[in-house]
């Protein structure tokens, strides 16, 4: 199982220095307050912050899938639309988008709109929007804070094995204790710092 | 507010509707329909107002929605400066705009003198007219078009340049489709101020004669029921861009 190693000092919003493995699919535990979105989003490369990996690249450069708690889907492009947003060329995009949403058991929903789909759907389009990118780092905020029960037992049970087995290492901020559960690392971040990894 | 009550509330809006509703009723009852007609003046003016006045449209996209846009994006301590150089023509009579323009591009003016040698003559001119509806229409436009660009979330942004997008390429298919509601309302009312313009146009461009100077020089020679037909088509043409982005705006964003 593939590991990445994550060093990282933070400026702003806040000041923080953090350094974790990320093996398979981590967990990051924390309160309100603590930085959990504050981290993806400095290796995601949208905040001032350095460190390992991805440092010095912006962010339309880093092999990264960020796939924030909201605003998942840009709403005015369907579902394969999406998708095809994140290739690189403009080659068979819709042939492209569909097989990726295929992957994930979303591909009869390709021409809807974001407002047309549930949470959970929503979410498993955003992750084939993702993998256009073919990351090496998923990041997750809040996975599972705006789905309903089935569609989180989906997640937890259906796309966090399977991106498990595409080999990808995947980084989970999260209140859900469930989460923890099938996760192969847990991190907990405590007053701003990293208590056990 | 209960229903009752709500139903009831629409008696407080009733003055108001009256009022704002009465003079285009009357105008309806004093148009005589029988002897509508345009003479070769009035033609023109319409000609100019919306041949021009498209060309003005283009010059206040080109220019203000950038600058709209790095008002909306930016923070920075001056930033009160801009706001006040948006806000300084946009509170300012129409009258007042065409003698400050008529101060830099008229004849004698620091831009217009040497503009004027180069072939460019910005008073009574088709560049003037351009000119003067630009300054009049660009700081509704900057304001609404402002409004619009703040609307979206830069979350959407963000997660664009996430997926390998860079700045430009962000502003075109994530920004501009985002804001295109808000987009369309600004260009709706710049265009709406842009033909209505009749205060600078009298200091800067008198000629060639827009609708509305035109409809002052019937009003001065002729009289009020001579200056009827051209105030209809002068509505014809006014609204139906507004209504139709209105309307389009709203399908796209129900789609």
């Amino acid at each position: 199982m593939k590991t990445l190693h994550v060093a990282y000092r933070i400026f702003e919003p806040i000041q923080l220095e953090v350094e974790f493995d990320v093996t398979g699919v981590t967990v990051l535990l924390g309160g309100n307050g603590e930085g959990k979105s504050t981290i993806l989003r400095a290796l995601a490369g949208l905040l001032d912050a350095e460190g390992t990996p991805f440092s010095g690249l912006p962010p339309q450069r880093r092999p990264i899938a960020y796939l924030p708690q909201e605003h998942l889907l840009f709403p005015h492009l369907r579902a394969w639309e999406n998708v095809a947003f994140a290739f690189d060329d403009r080659v068979r995009r819709r042939e492209r988008a569909y097989e990726l949403l295929g992957r994930f058991a979303v591909e009869g929903l390709a021409e809807r709109f974001p407002h047309q789909l549930s949470g959970g759907e929503r979410q498993r389009v955003a992750i084939a929007r993702a993998f256009a990118r073919k990351p090496q780092l998923v990041l997750f905020d809040e996975p599972t804070s705006a789905l309903d029960s089935s569609a989180r037992e989906a997640f937890i049970t259906g796309a966090l094995p399977a991106l498990r087995d595409e080999g990808i290492p995947t980084l989970a901020a999260t209140h859900d204790p469930a989460l923890v559960e099938v996760a192969d690392r847990t991190v907990l971040l405590r007053n701003r710092r990293i208590v056990i990894s | 507010m209960s229903g009752s009550r709500a139903n009831a509330a629409w008696v407080l809006a009733v003055p108001a509707v009256l009022f704002l509703i009465a003079p285009f009723v009357a105008l309806i009852f004093a148009t005589p329909w029988q002897h509508f007609s345009l003479d070769g003046g009035d033609w023109s003016a319409i000609g100019v107002s919306l041949g021009y006045g498209a060309c003005a449209m283009l010059l206040v996209v080109v220019l203000g929605t950038p600058f709209a846009w790095w008002l909306a994006r930016t923070r920075f301590p001056a930033r009160w400066v801009a706001d006040a150089i948006v806000l300084l023509p946009l509170l300012s009579p129409p009258l007042a705009l065409g003698i400050v323009l008529e101060t830099l591009y008229g004849p004698y003016g620091a831009a217009g003198e040497p503009l004027a040698r180069l072939g460019l003559l910005l008073t009574n001119s088709a560049p003037a007219f351009v000119l003067a509806l630009t300054y009049g229409a660009l700081p509704f436009y900057v304001v609404l078009a402002r409004a619009a660009f703040e609307g979206v979330t830069p979350e959407y942004e963000a997660l664009a340049r996430t997926l390998g997008k860079s700045q430009p390429t962000i502003f075109f298919t994530v920004t501009i489709p985002l804001a295109r509601v808000g987009l369309g309302a600004a260009l709706a009312i710049a265009w709406v101020r842009a033909l209505g313009e009749f205060g600078i146009c009298l200091i800067v461009a008198y000629f060639p004669m827009g609708i509305p100077v035109r409809l002052w020089v019937n009003l001065q020679d002729v009289g009020l029921g001579a200056v009827f037909p051209l105030l209809w088509v002068f509505y014809l043409v006014a609204l139906p861009l507004p209504l139709w982005l209105g309307l389009r705006a709203q399908r796209r964003s129900v789609a």
